[in-house]
């Protein structure tokens, strides 16, 4: 006892106190300068802006890394993009493989869009995703889309938008949610959620890369499915062309890189160097790519391709209360096929689904109070159009437009097994006790309404 | 400290061992220039009738014009000296009668002229007192763009008349006391009488009474012994300059102190929130006021948490960053040759120096070196590649932010090394929870029994309408609940139709 | 102002009594309740809220806690108990200390050690072992603010990701998950039993019971929201996300376009949380001092937390074990330490102070706790 009073009297003594607390601060401040906790700071480490997985060969994945690297420019403020690629059985394997192939440490939390090589379709892609989800460091809010092709070609490339590929995938992704638009941008959480939900369904973007001879994009061009993926061609929609034979590494112009007829628009300028600063041993391609249409998921594998037109239902119905146009197609006037625009200034949507007497029953709603865009043939200045002018056959068009866009949808939905209206999560959250007798048998019982109306704007 | 005269050795002071006055003029004088041994200690004799004097005074701290007009002339037209009797026929006001040689000494000392009769066994001190004093000035540590200019000097006197000058009240109570073994400093208690809590001020008397040491050269010394927790990174009793703010201390119910020779006056007890507050908050209107104050918080928060944050940010989590800005950072940090916390650590000394030397610098060279360390240092170390832009930006912006409360500057100081430390150390992780620490710290000081952390904590919504946000100034009718005064109504608002 | 006011106990409950309850639970109560996780916190609460009513109505009659357990147990039988009530604490504070280092480790960190992020925590705990109980009212005056401006934040930030119609449908086939959930869940809880040792430094008059109580409301308004909240945004994906307010916020469109915003109010939070994981380590303290000649709080602090540290650090790799075996089985001492042994008490005293037995009421302080 006579120690331990002596290591109290010791301890309140202000001296040894003193002494402690220096003690305490040296080490500190030893810490501090050396920080050998095998610490990788901002120098040591790889900035990783989107990644790319294909398939690989051997059953495993192809890991592409797309890094953001700054110019050493005075001015700070360029940046291209070094991308590194590397083979493994499992994506976490890869992305360390490409961290020691580069000597960086790569730092995923930035990343901000997962492209799917079209060859991963084929499997059940929450195999590869789900280390997207339940990796802590990786970011769940990054964009997540599929791709024509292989998604190694699509990092690499550059975009007249941006030197970094990705930041010009971003800008295409970042359409306002409050817009309708033939691009439905999804997260891996997004995604994830779907394909974990009762109805096991998701969706995301396909990229598909415009034919280089054409230069511009086409709205009612029919992509080109994945294999074993269902397409029913919304009406209207004419075939894709094939691409040259030209077509190849060599290309140098672009355009603008946005669905056409949707509202979301990429801007034009950008970093022209961003095609001669592609490193890593991959001659980098400069592209124009589409990301109108959206590919349906069942099961984690691809089911179903929406093209734009449909994408632009689907987006409509997504995004009730938000605005954006309409196209509508085969209005008949004097005798001609003219296409109109309209501006969806109110859109209430809804896709509701009820029990009636033990049968289930959707109800699809959508009422849209438009403006005329644009559209019409001019012959004379009586003809011309007026923006709250909503003609009736403009109207009757648009109406019969959309109800068979969603009977496309519904029949997709059918033949493939996918549950792109969520009726099944719908059914358990609100019918629970008929959920499990009805769930497997949804979509052979269902009664299907119509409620679609466009009125114009006043 | 130095000092110009000579100290007597302890022991001659202490074996003082006569303690009446001889009834001998001279014998007295003798005895004094014995046991005293500055050389500015002069005497002068003098007759009055037929009697014999000797008259003793302090070169330099007596007014000898004074002394000469008030007690020497009216002295020679004295025919007989009768004692007190005669001292009513002097002009001077102040006279003491002291028998014994340490109160006779310690008077002489203290500037007054001590006048020995042959045939009386008692000492005459006449206050003809006159320190070497400089006039009240504006003080340099607290300007103000709009309101009172006058600071305290080193002179008491002129201290306390600045006091009564603008609380004329009967209540306002001065207490005196010395302390110092050598110096005999003068201190005086200051307070409202039925405005602050007299226990408290009774408390504070009898601390300043116990005090046992040599001198004390400043209030701060003082302020030490009165600190409840002497080794506390914040300080526990409130200093001012400005008599405006003492008197408004004071009338709010807090205790002052005045020290001889310094001008800093020490206010008691003392809340953080003191040191937020600005005189002009209470010149201006209170939207700029309440404006200034969050700025000045948020100054002091910034200049501590930025360069840790910086630091913990680049190190451990660069998600907080944004990636553009990110990928800025990284360009301008590519050539650098050190670690981001080395860096910093280093730039925030430097910058430490250039303040420290700025203080301390001749006025005519200042501007010289102002632009060797913005340019030279600042620049070319940029340009040579040494540090980056961002870590200088940082720094200049966390200095200049440490400026917004004066007063808290060296605490400032203090605890933006310690957040750099830890942050390099562990990250912004550990700097929440170094903050969490910080926080258990503040909430455990008091300084007389209130907590420092008042009104925030514990919450005392009354005198939340003075906080950190200044409410409207007809909102402060009562006095702080914190500080237990007996009468809380100091205002009566205008009624208005 | 050396008391605990109504106010202050308002607001400890509102700052502290969420924290421990966000690290992991709300994962942990998805993977096993899912959408039905909100009854399962109700449930506990409702407990809690039990116990916290008996309190109050010590307190109204001016109980101390000295006097309470001495009049339950004897001296010998309190001594024992606090002794017990010490090592209880030391299960709850491994249990928090845990699963916030493995918070830390796991989401905040990439590359380091584990030791060196854990020591600031046991620093927290230690330090404020050392200070009085009224540190803990003054804390909670000022982490109150920082508390509702966070969540707030949290709010404004996960609302627009938030879908309310995954709590659907409610309390469907799942009482089992619901109770089981519930009991594993316990051992987070217990709040009003800090109240409990605190017995004879709070005397609410009037209505302040009832502001308390309201206090007591309002957290657990705020945690079971919060948890609401949290499976609304993560739905299905919630079981993963075992830091949950740490991902809440990034969906946010404010933060993601200016960098991760949101991370600031995580960070604001740990310095919360850091106090609130250490509040049974504080009470710890005090029953050891209050039970052994040797008072020194830092030497029962060093005692405590220092033990604490040695168990984590062996302890670590086997973490997830020992949290579900202590989930598991912790209930029962949960509900033996936190309700029935307090309520044992505070009938005792109560039936006691109704006979108005004076020589009962004497003793006061002689324990110390």
């Amino acid at each position: 006892m006579g120690v331990f009073s002596h290591i109290k009297e010791r301890v309140n003594s202000p001296l040894w106190r003193f002494r402690f607390s220096a003690f305490a601060l040296l080490l500190l401040l030893v810490l501090y300068l050396t920080n050998d906790f095998a610490l990788l700071s901002i120098r040591q480490s790889a900035l990783v802006v989107a990644v790319g997985i294909d398939a690989a060969e051997d059953g495993g994945v192809e890991v592409s890394l797309q890094i953001a690297v700054p110019e050493a420019d005075d001015t700070a403020q360029k940046s291209h993009q070094e991308t590194v690629s590397a083979k493994a059985g499992t994506v976490s394997a890869a992305i360390r493989l490409c961290g020691q192939a580069c000597g960086w440490y790569p730092v995923t939390a930035f990343c901000s869009l997962i492209i799917l090589g079209e060859e991963t379709l084929q499997n059940n892609v929450m195999e590869t995703l789900d280390f997207f989800i339940q990796d802590a460091k990786v970011e769940d809010a990054a964009k997540v889309a599929a791709c024509q092709g292989k998604a190694k070609d699509i990092i690499n490339s550059a975009t007249p938008l941006d030197g970094v590929s990705s930041f010009a995938f971003e800008k295409i992704f970042s359409v306002n949610k409050n817009t309708i638009s033939t691009v439905n941008p999804i997260t891996v959480k997004e995604f994830a959620e779907g394909c974990f939900s009762q109805g096991e369904t998701a969706y995301m973007p396909y990229i598909r890369k415009v034919p280089i001879e054409e230069k511009s994009i086409s709205f009612r061009e029919q992509p080109v499915p994945p294999k074993g993926v269902l397409y029913l061609p919304s009406y209207g929609s004419t075939p894709a062309e094939k691409p040259s034979q030209e077509e190849s590494n060599e290309e140098k112009n672009g355009g603008g890189s946005s669905g056409g007829g949707s509202s979301s628009s990429g801007s034009s300028g950008g970093n022209a160097s961003g095609g001669a600063n592609a490193k890593a041993g991959e001659s980098q391609t400069v592209g124009l790519y589409d990301a109108s249409a959206t590919l349906l998921f069942h099961k984690g594998k691809a089911v179903g391709l929406l093209d734009a037109p449909q994408s632009l239902t689907k987006s409509t119905l997504l995004l009730s209360g938000s605005q954006g146009v309409l196209p509508v197609f085969n209005v008949k006037e004097q005798g001609e096929s003219v296409s109109y625009l309209l501006n969806v200034a109110k859109n209430q949507s809804s896709a509701k689904l009820s029990l009636k007497n033990g049968t289930p029953h959707l109800k699809i709603k959508m009422h849209l109070s438009v403006k005329t865009e644009d559209g019409g043939s001019f012959t004379n200045v009586q003809n011309a159009n007026r923006k709250d002018f909503l003609s009736p056959a403009v109207k009757a068009a648009a109406e019969e437009q959309i109800q068979t866009y969603f009977a496309q949808m519904l029949t997709l939905c059918k033949e493939s097994g996918c549950d792109a209206f969520g009726l099944h999560l719908q059914l358990y959250r609100k019918h629970p006790k008929h959920y499990e007798r009805l769930k497997d048998r949804l979509f052979s019982e269902l009664t299907v309404s119509y409620d679609i109306q466009v009125k114009e704007l006043k | 400290m130095l000092f110009c005269i000579k100290i007597p050795p302890f022991h001659t002071l202490t074996n003082m061992n006569q303690n009446t006055v001889f009834p001998q003029a001279q014998r007295n004088a003798e005895y004094l220039k014995n046991t005293v041994l500055g050389s500015d200690v002069l005497f002068h004799e003098v007759s009055v009738g037929k009697t014999q004097g000797v008259i003793a005074f302090t070169d330099g701290l007596c007014d000898k014009e004074l002394l000469g007009e008030q007690v020497l002339l009216p002295l020679t037209r004295i025919t007989e000296f009768l004692g007190k009797e005669s001292l009513s026929l002097l002009a001077c006001p102040e006279v003491k009668t002291y028998q014994d040689f340490p109160a006779l000494t310690e008077a002489l000392l203290g500037g007054d002229a001590v006048l020995f009769m042959d045939g009386f066994t008692v000492g005459y001190a006449f206050g003809c007192r006159k320190y070497p004093a400089r006039a009240v000035n504006e003080p340099p540590t607290s300007v103000v763009v709009k309101g009172p200019r006058e600071g305290f000097v080193e002179d008491m006197k002129t201290n306390l008349a600045l006091i009564r000058k603008r609380l004329r009240s009967p209540a306002l109570t001065f207490t005196g006391a010395s302390v110092g073994k050598y110096s005999k400093t003068p201190v005086t208690v200051v307070y409202l009488s039925g405005v602050a809590d007299e226990k408290l001020a009774k408390r504070i008397v009898k601390r300043i009474n116990k005090i046992q040491i040599d001198g004390v050269p400043d209030s701060s010394y003082v302020a030490k012994f009165l600190q409840e927790n002497p080794g506390s990174l914040i300080k526990q009793v409130g200093q001012t300059e400005k008599p405006d703010v003492f008197s408004a201390k004071l009338l709010e119910g807090r205790i002052g102190v005045l020290v001889e020779g310094s001008p800093i006056a020490l206010t008691l007890p003392f809340l953080i929130l003191e040191d937020f507050q600005n005189p002009e908050d209470y010149y201006h209107s209170s939207y700029r006021s309440a404006f200034s104050r969050i700025l000045r918080i948020f100054g002091v928060a910034l200049s501590i948490l930025l360069p840790a944050s910086y630091v913990g940010a680049q190190l451990f989590q660069l998600q907080l960053i944004p990636l553009k800005f990110l990928v800025t950072i990284v360009n301008s940090i590519k050539e650098i040759p050190f670690s981001p916390s080395l860096e910093m650590l280093v730039l925030l000394l430097v910058f430490e120096i250039l303040s420290e030397a700025s203080i301390r610098m001749p006025k005519y060279i200042g501007m010289a070196l102002s632009v060797v360390g913005a340019i030279v240092l600042g620049e070319t170390a940029i340009h040579a590649g040494l540090v980056s832009t961002p870590a200088v930006l940082i720094m200049a912006v966390s200095g200049i932010c440490t400026y917004t409360v004066p007063d808290l500057v060296g605490v400032t100081t203090v605890l933006r090394f310690s957040a750099l430390i830890i942050a390099g150390t562990g990250g912004v992780y550990a700097l929440s929870v170094g903050m969490a620490v910080f926080f258990i710290y503040l909430s455990s000081l008091e300084s007389f029994g209130v907590p420092q952390l008042a009104p925030y904590s514990p919450r005392l919504s009354p005198d939340l309408t003075d906080g950190f946000i200044k409410h409207p100034f007809f909102t402060g009718v009562k006095r702080p609940l914190s500080l237990k005064s007996k009468n809380r109504t100091r205002m009566q608002p205008p009624r208005r139709k | 102002m050396n008391e605990f006011s109504s106010s202050q106990i308002f607001r400890f409950f509102v700052a502290f009594s969420p924290m421990a309850k966000l690290i992991f639970l709300p994962a942990l109560l998805a993977e096993n309740v899912k959408n039905d996780l909100w009854i399962s916190l109700s449930l506990c609460f409702l407990l809690d809220g039990i116990l916290l009513l008996f309190v109050l109505v010590l307190a109204r009659r001016g109980a101390d806690i000295s006097t309470l357990l001495l009049g339950a147990f004897g001296r010998v039988g309190s001594k024992i108990l606090c002794a017990l009530y010490a090592l209880f604490f030391f299960v709850k504070s491994f249990l928090f200390f845990g699963e916030e280092g493995r918070f830390v480790t796991v989401e905040l960190y990439e590359t380091v050690p584990l030791f060196i992020f854990l020591l600031p925590l046991f620093f927290v705990g230690f330090y404020l072992s050392q200070k009085r109980a009224r540190t803990l009212g003054r804390l909670a005056d000022i982490f109150f603010f920082i508390c509702l401006f966070s969540f707030g934040a949290l709010l404004l930030f996960a609302l627009p990701s938030a879908n309310f119609k995954a709590l659907l449908p409610v309390a469907f086939r799942n009482g089992t998950a619901i109770f089981g959930g519930a009991f594993t869940s316990l051992l987070y809880f217990g709040d009003p039993l800090f109240l409990f040792f605190l017995l004879g430094k709070f005397h609410p008059k009037g209505q302040e019971n009832t502001k308390i109580f309201g206090g007591f409301l309002l957290s657990a308004t705020l945690t079971v929201g919060f948890c609401m909240l949290f499976y609304s945004v993560f739905t299905v994906l919630a079981r993963f996300e075992t830091a949950s307010y740490y991902n809440l916020g990034k969906y946010g469109a404010f933060s993601t376009s200016s960098g991760r915003i949101d991370l600031v109010i995580t960070y604001l939070l740990r310095s919360v949380t850091a106090v609130a994981i250490s509040l049974p380590g504080f009470f710890a303290v005090r029953n050891l001092r209050a039970i052994c000649w040797e008072k020194s709080a830092w030497i029962w602090g060093l005692t405590f937390f220092g033990a604490l540290a040695i168990c984590l650090f062996f302890g670590y790799p086997y973490l997830a074990a020992f949290s579900e075996v202590l989930r598991r089985y912790g209930g029962y001492a949960a509900i033996l330490f936190q309700y029935l042994i307090p309520l044992f008490a505070c009938a005792v005293f109560l039936i006691k102070t109704h006979e108005k037995h004076p020589e009962k009421r004497g003793e006061k302080q002689v324990l110390g706790v």
